[in-house]
């Protein structure tokens, strides 16, 4: 997603806590202490980190406690590093996420069946306490590797004393057939691994169950329309062609080199397959690609020009 | 020669491979062997001496061409078939020829390469010139300790890079894979990829399907290759320990292979057998070759020469051509073209 800066949220991390092994629980609160944006269980934000990485958190804090939002981060082993350097921020740290959105919003159904796979908790850990308030019938599976793996436990038993929990090390994998078999016209709100998922998914659709998924997506930038009239969000300095061409908050460097009439080889467009790499001579890069290694990141001198933007100031290019 | 002048990369790539280690023969196959092998068209025979000690030398005899590798071993020397001359195979001097009455005749400069030798991972790994790389050491196995079942190894007509990249792709599974692993999920989930120098690795979940080669469980799939011809999977099951399959696909010709390959289970691993694991792994990579072989073009186009397009289930692959680049970029470094 490219940001519009302007509607980030400029927050500070106020605490944060071990939840459970590789997992912790980050709360945001505006340095002013002033109410943050309303949210609905399901809502995730996009958290900008201090290297230009971007990573969506599912929130799990109180929507009617507006002081602050609090997500849970899975540390993930030979991840990209965003995770990992979410686990590195420190108490007090400023870092800026978008508004909440909410593409796995909660009806108000007369009855839901939960599932929740590892960290797939977080968002079903803010539907369990919305349903529990409406007085809704639920129920609530949340399954995990093993309990000292498995974040918010205590809540989840407090919030629904009636919930099952199912450790693979002790019971398995939960019988996902049989759960949706035995609730027949429940929705089922559901979050967790993809495999997991996509299980749901293939007896949900066997069974004509309601499956609603929420899915940890890629880190995949797309472009949005931009005003094109508003002035550039900064330029590139083309070395070799000797122009100047400015690149507008809604669109990319490709988009905007190829409208002055230079060609630029891509393929993809949505910074995985490295075909627009692009040289750069001088400027500092907001990397938004898949496929920079961190020490390249550093290094500074290329970029996808798919998505990659300036941070701040015009860049100068190998073009 | 007008085909590597056109494609400098092309050439870099066959260059650079000159300067890393590969599999040339099973720890098996040479009790003591001699065994024949061919790595980037160099012919070269490969043995075990006297004291057990892996040795990898020229294939050619210096009398009249015969093949060493179909010799036989002699104490420390390995001894041609045609007229039994034999050569040291630590030095590569001549220590005896057998027409001669009196063996201080010896041509002084009858001698033949010796190239360096080590074994690893159940074979004998060799470099043809000074190495770029330390042989190849997988992080994940740090303090594990391995037992290793060599395959049968496999002719593919494909380069290195093209046999790395298949052996860790998992958008093909559903595709070529259906009848080993069962029906696969088409949409491959986010993969989430680290590359470090000429390492990459990538953690997955295996949700077992219904075929044999997921029949032991759910685990945590540890993907790790290194540039430019280390391919492995570590597959971590809560409840059984960690096991291996590992590729080591070994150029005879830039684009034509002998795939080296092989299981490993941790020592305790309380699955399924060395042999058993061997023959679900088979079974998968035997699904994997005709579709491989038939590839076009059958190296990765460095030069651009074949149109590829990618999404964001190739991010591992493309990470791999990254690491592949880098050891590339390595090599004409720190080696310059005379």
């Amino acid at each position: 997603m490219v940001a519009d800066r302007s509607t980030l949220l400029d927050v500070r991390i106020q605490a944060m806590r071990v939840e459970a092994d590789g997992v912790l629980s980050v709360e945001f609160r505006r340095p002013d202490g002033s109410d943050l944006p309303e949210w609905a269980p399901g809502a995730h934000v996009t958290v900008h980190l201090p290297s230009g990485r971007t990573r969506q958190y599912s929130l799990n804090s109180r929507p009617d406690d507006r002081s602050h939002y609090r997500v849970g981060v899975l540390k993930v082993p030979g991840g990209q590093g965003g995770s990992a350097e979410m686990h590195e921020l420190r108490v007090g740290a400023s870092v800026q996420i978008s508004p909440p959105l909410n593409a796995f919003p909660l009806a108000d159904d007369a009855e839901a069946l939960l599932i929740a796979g590892g960290i797939g908790i977080t968002p079903i850990l803010a539907m369990t306490r919305a349903l529990r308030d409406r007085g809704t019938p639920f129920r609530l599976v949340y399954a995990g590797r093993e309990e000292s793996s498995m974040a918010f436990l205590d809540e989840v038993r407090s919030l629904a004393p009636e919930a099952v929990v199912v450790t693979e090390r002790e019971h398995g994998r939960p019988d996902l057939e049989a759960l949706l078999a035995a609730h027949p016209g429940v929705p089922v709100y559901a979050c967790g691994p993809g495999g997991m998922l996509d299980a749901l998914t293939a007896i949900g659709d066997r069974l004509g169950a309601d499956v609603r998924l929420e899915r940890f997506a890629p880190e995949v930038a797309v472009a949005a329309p931009g005003d094109l009239l508003a002035p550039p969000e900064f330029s590139v300095r083309l070395a070799r062609a000797g122009r100047v061409v400015g690149v507008h908050g809604g669109e990319s460097i490709l988009t905007a080199v190829r409208a002055a009439g230079i060609d630029v080889d891509s393929s993809c467009e949505m910074g995985v397959c490295g075909t627009c790499e692009t040289r750069v001579l001088a400027g500092r890069i907001d990397h938004r690609d898949l496929l920079l290694s961190p020490a390249e990141r550093e290094r500074g001198d290329t970029m996808m020009v798919c998505v990659s933007r300036s941070l701040d100031g015009d860049l100068d290019l190998d073009l | 020669m007008t085909e590597t002048a056109e494609r400098p990369l092309r050439a870099l790539a066959e260059r650079a491979m000159r300067h890393s280690w590969f599999p040339v023969a099973r720890s098996i196959d040479v009790q003591p062997g001699p065994v024949p092998a061919v790595l980037l068209g160099t012919k070269l025979a490969v043995f075990r001496d006297g004291d057990g000690v892996a040795r990898v030398v020229e294939n050619r005899c210096p009398h009249r061409g015969g093949s060493l590798g179909h010799g036989r071993v002699t104490g420390g020397s390995i001894a041609c078939p045609y007229h039994g001359w034999r050569f040291d195979g630590a030095t590569g001097a001549c220590d005896y020829v057998p027409s001669l009455a009196d063996q201080s005749m010896i041509p002084p400069r009858a001698g033949i390469t010796t190239l360096p030798a080590v074994e690893r991972y159940g074979h004998v790994w060799t470099v043809l010139e000074e190495p770029i790389r330390d042989l190849y050491e997988n992080p994940h196995w740090q303090g594990l300790d391995l037992e290793w079942l060599a395959a049968d190894p496999l002719d593919s007509s494909t380069g290195v890079g093209v046999a790395i990249e298949n052996f860790r792709d998992v958008a093909h599974f559903p595709f070529v894979h259906e009848v080993s692993m069962g029906p696969t999920p088409e949409v491959v989930a986010p993969l989430e990829v680290q590359r470090d120098g000429f390492d990459v690795f990538m953690a997955r979940e295996l949700d077992a399907g219904s075929g044999d080669w997921a029949e032991q469980g759910d685990c945590t799939m540890y993907y790790h290759c290194s540039a430019p011809g280390f391919a492995t999977i570590t597959y971590d099951y809560a409840q059984l320990g960690r096991r291996v399959v590992a590729g080591f696909p070994s150029p005879v010709a830039y684009d034509r292979l002998v795939i080296f390959w092989g299981v490993a289970n941790e020592v305790g691993f309380r699955g399924d057998s060395l042999e058993a694991n061997l023959a679900i792994e088979t079974e998968v990579y035997l699904e994997d070759l005709p579709i491989a072989d038939k590839l076009e073009p059958r190296e990765i186009p460095w030069d651009r020469e074949f149109q590829e397009h990618s999404v964001p289930s190739d991010v591992f692959t493309l990470n791999y051509r990254r690491s592949f680049r880098e050891f590339m970029d390595a090599v004409a470094q720190r080696f310059p073209e005379a």
